[in-house]
């Protein structure tokens, strides 16, 4: 798992869970396997499942918080397909087919499995059948939220307030800029195109990579001086920071300024846009503070290591 | 912790909200909500 994943996500399910809210988690077994998640193989997707359960659990995330629930067992439920059918029954054909998570890939009819089609309504059905208030997913999710917004208008059922996140950028910045389109809005497009992804390991942080990993891949990543659009350095500062502490330090020797300490993430984007903070101290903070955040993920997967071992090799 | 407390952290950081004031609404009339999100396990 990556920290887009594990840390942009679990901290907001944090956030949440700290506020009042009664969250489940699920696991969409089902939905990997339409979406041929390692080669669609349940069996695989499960294990990687219970892998998740692990993962979020290391950053707080535990039982006792939020409630983990399979999709595998939800499509049992009673009602489940009779509201897939009613949900694809209010939405048109054409609608769906822009949920689909393979929206964007190039890819004639004949190329893909009708079973995509069940996806976007499998999505609103689970919020249905949860019964949830709220919905929360990365921005990449959003129209899948608004059709079921849209639909539960439609069947007079309660509608979701959807939350959406940031989808954190991968570290390679804006320089690999996919030339797919995404979405109709240029900047959602950008987003999800450059965004941290498993499929490029490279320019993602694990949670589990040690602080060796983490340092040569933050000093690697994109970092353009005085430039904060675009910049996946500042991006970790603001998202994943600052959303864990309530400061940020970065440490210089006298002659190139000495230490500072900013306790904004506002004041930090100023700072370097002026050029007061060189890239090269701003990488070495963000790797010391990820590898601090990350200590616990550490510690919890002590005696775990087969595991992670074998989901780095799926 | 107040209604604007809640509000507050559960805002931070989000890039979209649809929409604020059926959220305010909803914290205003539910010590407990519920809420979910799903993740396709995938590594």
């Amino acid at each position: 798992m990556h920290i887009g994943t594990g840390l942009v996500c679990g901290y907001k399910i944090l956030d949440m869970v700290n506020a009042g809210f009664d969250f489940t988690i699920l696991l969409a077994d089902w939905h990997a396997w339409i979406n041929n998640k390692f080669g669609g193989n349940l069996e695989t997707i499960r294990y990687c499942g219970e892998y998740f359960i692990e993962a979020f659990s290391s950053i707080g995330l535990t039982k006792d918080k939020v409630k983990y629930v399979w999709a595998s067992d939800l499509v049992k439920r009673e009602g489940y397909w009779e509201t897939v059918v009613r949900v694809a029954k209010k939405s048109n054909l054409s609608r769906v087919i822009r949920c689909l998570p393979i929206m964007g890939r190039e890819l004639k009819p004949t190329d893909v499995e009708t079973a995509y089609l069940f996806y976007p309504c499998m999505q609103v059905t689970d919020i249905f059948m949860l019964q949830v208030d709220c919905a929360c997913a990365g921005m990449d999710q959003r129209k899948a939220h608004m059709l079921a917004r849209d639909t539960a208008e439609k069947l007079s059922i309660k509608k979701p307030v959807c939350l959406h996140t940031h989808l954190l950028l991968s570290l390679a910045g804006f320089s690999a800029k996919p030339e797919t389109q995404y979405d109709e809005d240029e900047r959602l497009s950008l987003q999800i195109g450059t965004k941290m992804s498993k499929s490029k390991p490279k320019g993602c942080i694990f949670i589990h990579d040690s602080p060796e990993e983490i340092k040569s891949k933050i000093l690697d990543a994109y970092c353009p001086p005085k430039q904060a659009d675009g910049n996946p350095v500042l991006e970790i500062v603001k998202y994943v920071i600052f959303a864990k502490e309530k400061s940020f330090l970065v440490e210089r020797e006298a002659k190139y300024g000495g230490s500072v300490e900013f306790s904004s993430y506002e004041e930090l984007e100023k700072s370097y846009v002026e050029g007061k903070l060189h890239p090269l101290d701003l990488k070495n903070s963000v790797a010391e503070a990820l590898t601090r955040i990350l200590e616990p993920v550490r510690g919890y997967f002590k005696g775990k290591e087969d595991m992670v071992k074998k989901i780095s090799k799926l | 912790m107040d209604v604007e407390e809640r509000l507050r952290i559960v805002e931070r950081n989000l890039e979209e909200v649809v929409t604020h004031k059926e959220l305010k609404q909803l914290l205003e009339c539910e010590a407990k909500p519920k809420a979910y999100w799903g993740f396709e396990p995938s590594g």
